[in-house]
């Protein structure tokens, strides 16, 4: 008999032959086993692709299960016959280990809500953090097939995090006369080569002081933890400014981000002109958030930036996955009932939100007419 | 910001739920025994051996560290902030293949309920407490006058600062942010009791909340152990384990010894063939003693009544404080 951990839903008795899916659990404690939901099961949204999700489900259970008592070899444990179910990946909080006894098992070392993707097949667990660390990006994933036994010492790959649009606060010290030395609000400061701004050349190049924001994208990933990252104003893809010849680093080790050399349709100007996307933030104010928050700002349709565009208050606002938000706006009356909005809309749900940005802005409106 | 409350009244854990209406059996029964069983058995805070204080702690509740929880254990209240994982301030202590981890008790003012005569002033010293702990900075000059501290912080801050750091270092998956620091600082607001068990839990609270990556969750229990000597004079020696005492019941005249306990509650269900509930595969952490001496008898009943009473319970609660976290960020964020 299994030990599981206690879930607000009553567990039917655990597997072989059992037709009904269990409802994994919502919240997870490091240390939980999941193995039962992950290998076995994939939720689905359809009722068509659930019968036959669960037939492959139960397949790679009893694949698992004879082949521990086979071989002891890890790599058969993986092996999935049926073509028709990729196995799935494990995302960020949580890690697969093989027990002493041979086994298999997924556990989660962190505390937070267990979510499934099913467009790319990803299960992860979501924590609320405040601090931007690569472990903390819901993107990082490794396919199961592709674990060896030496992965389960904690690497973290070095394409994490590669790709972020992070905001960041230009230190006091240089890390050398080429590189400023950028506060993203991570584990360790980020590397920011002078010259790596769009048409910059050495006579002709933005001079960034101390205390300046920057609006930035992460190029070089965390390499593990072990290194600095980089971050750079250019758009699509590439290494530092000075380092042309190392575009070829990104591009080996992606797996994680496609869309890499695009940077999503930014827009690619002269750092001269103020109308490229990356780059100092002027004036406004600038503010922190959960990483939770800025993902949800990040999102297309985000109720309260939507009620706030719809409002008709002049305004710019600026999200980085680190969790910083820019604010800026012609009147400080409008910058400070945005900052406002933004941090009540973490606690409220969506409905809420649209009201209470409604009537903020009318109480504004009130107050500059005056 | 977002708060959570949670008691355990909802917690799922065999000697916490039903506290009062066992007590009122145990005594009932006690009234045939001899009078010296039933002298000695009784705890003064009325509570049955294998009861658990009530608990209750809010997650988040500070907004600048990365982490936060406060935790309430009965009259004693502990805060916690985690910071991290961030860059060491000092090169020195940087460790190119783990975090290290650095754990600081900052002490304002404690309020102990015995002022060394045994008074039970729970009430009257915690409201004290918590109008003088604004006061940090001048903390050194009024700790004069203070009564003297209840055992388990008698000993200096430097060792159960460290114990407390192994006891959460083999939890925390360190190898996941090498050349990082992440610094816990605990804050001691009242203290009744199981002061250092309590700031361990709180710890676990505020790291849960940071979002850090853990190898399980280390769970810490008080114990106090009297070696009693042939008490029922049946020609036996017994032991007698209180869990989750006050600090009155830690001190009392002096002839107990305290065990803080801390097992890996998740480890237990890792192998798959543990009963359901914490027995054999518990991994014991850390452990520390004070007061007097422990028999093996005694230092064994300890670790069986933490796997079988308090590490449950602790755990669950721990378990529902997250769910109710994560419960509230469903409705309002990961739409």
């Amino acid at each position: 008999m299994e030990v599981l951990p206690p879930t607000p839903v009553d567990l039917p008795s655990p597997p072989d032959g059992e037709s009904a899916f269990d409802q994994p659990p919502l919240a997870v404690l490091p240390g939980d086993d999941l193995t039962r939901f992950i290998l076995r099961e994939l939720p689905q949204s359809s009722s068509s692709s659930s019968s036959s999700s669960s037939a492959g489900g139960r397949k790679k259970k009893s694949r698992i299960a004879t082949s521990t008592t086979s071989s002891s070899h890890g790599d058969d444990d993986r092996e999935n016959g049926s073509s028709s179910i990729p196995p799935p990946k494990i995302g960020n909080g949580l890690v697969v280990i093989r027990l002493r006894n041979g086994r298999v098992v997924v556990r989660a070392t962190v505390a937070g809500r267990l979510v499934y993707r099913p467009p790319s097949r990803t299960w992860y667990v979501a924590s609320n953090p405040r601090r931007y660390h690569p472990t903390h990006s819901p993107l990082s994933s490794t396919s199961l097939t592709r674990i060896t036994s030496s992965s389960s010492s904690g690497g973290v790959s070095a394409s994490l995090g590669v790709g972020d649009r992070v905001i960041g606060i230009v230190e006091d010290q240089r890390a050398s006369a080429d590189y400023y030395r950028i506060n993203i609000f991570g584990s360790h400061p980020a590397l920011l080569h002078v010259l790596s701004f769009e048409g910059a050349t050495k006579r002709n190049r933005p001079q960034l002081e101390p205390g300046m924001l920057v609006y930035c994208r992460v190029v070089r990933g965390f390499g593990g933890g072990r290194m600095d990252p980089e971050v750079s104003c250019r758009v699509g893809g590439g290494g530092g400014g000075g380092d042309a010849g190392k575009s070829t680093y990104n591009c080996d080790r992606v797996d994680v981000h496609d869309d890499d050399d695009d940077d999503g349709g930014a827009a690619r100007k002269d750092w001269m002109t103020n109308e490229g996307t990356y780059g100092p933030l002027v004036g406004g104010t600038s503010f922190r958030v959960p990483l939770g928050l800025a993902r949800e700002l990040l999102l297309p349709k985000n109720a309260v930036l939507d009620a706030l565009d719809k409002s008709g208050m002049p305004f710019e606002v600026a999200v980085g996955t680190n969790g910083v938000v820019w604010v800026n706006s012609p009147e400080p009356i409008i910058t400070i009932m945005i900052v406002n909005a933004i941090r009540n809309s973490e606690v409220m749900a969506e409905d809420l939100v649209r009201g209470m940005v409604k009537v903020m802005v009318k109480n504004i409106k009130r107050e500059l007419d005056d | 910001m977002t708060n959570g409350d949670v008691t355990n009244k909802d917690a799922v854990g065999d000697g916490v739920s039903h506290q009062h209406q066992h007590q009122h059996q145990h005594q009932q029964n006690e009234q045939i025994l001899t009078p010296l069983r039933r002298r000695r058995r009784h705890r003064p805070s009325g509570r049955s051996p294998t009861t658990l204080r009530p608990m209750s702690a809010e997650l988040s509740s500070l907004s600048r560290p990365d982490g936060s929880a406060s935790l309430r254990v009965g009259n004693t209240h502990v805060l916690c902030a985690i910071h991290g994982p961030t860059m060491p301030r000092n090169a020195r202590y940087e460790r190119h293949d783990k975090c290290a981890l650095s754990v600081a008790f900052s002490r304002g003012l404690i309020a102990s309920s015995t002022g060394g005569g045994g008074m039970v002033g729970g009430a009257g010293g915690g409201v004290e407490g918590e109008d003088v702990v604004c006061a940090t900075a001048s903390s050194n000059a009024s700790r004069k006058n203070l009564p003297p501290l209840p055992p388990g912080l008698g000993a200096t801050e430097r060792e159960l600062e460290r114990f407390v750091k192994d006891a959460l270092s083999h939890c925390v998956l360190l190898e996941s942010y090498p050349r990082c620091v992440i610094q816990v600082i605990v804050q001691i607001v009242q203290a009744d009791g199981s002061t250092l068990g309590s700031a361990i839990n709180c710890a676990l609270l505020a790291l849960l909340d940071a979002g850090i990556a853990m190898r399980g969750v280390p769970v810490a229990t008080t114990c106090a152990v009297f070696d009693d000597e042939d008490v029922y004079d049946d020609g036996e020696d017994t032991t007698t384990v209180w869990l989750d005492p006050t600090a009155e019941e830690e001190s009392g005249n002096g002839n107990r010894g305290i065990v803080v306990l801390v097992t890996n509650a998740s480890s237990a269900s890792s192998d798959g063939d543990a009963p359901n509930n914490i027995g054999d595969g518990a991994i014991v952490v850390a452990m520390h003693t004070f007061g007097s001496p422990i028999s093996l008898d005694g230092l064994l009943s300890t670790i069986e009544y933490s796997n079988t009473y308090s590490a449950p319970a602790i755990s669950a609660f721990v378990r529902l404080a997250i769910e109710k976290k994560v419960k509230r960020e469903v409705e309002t964020l990961w739409s």
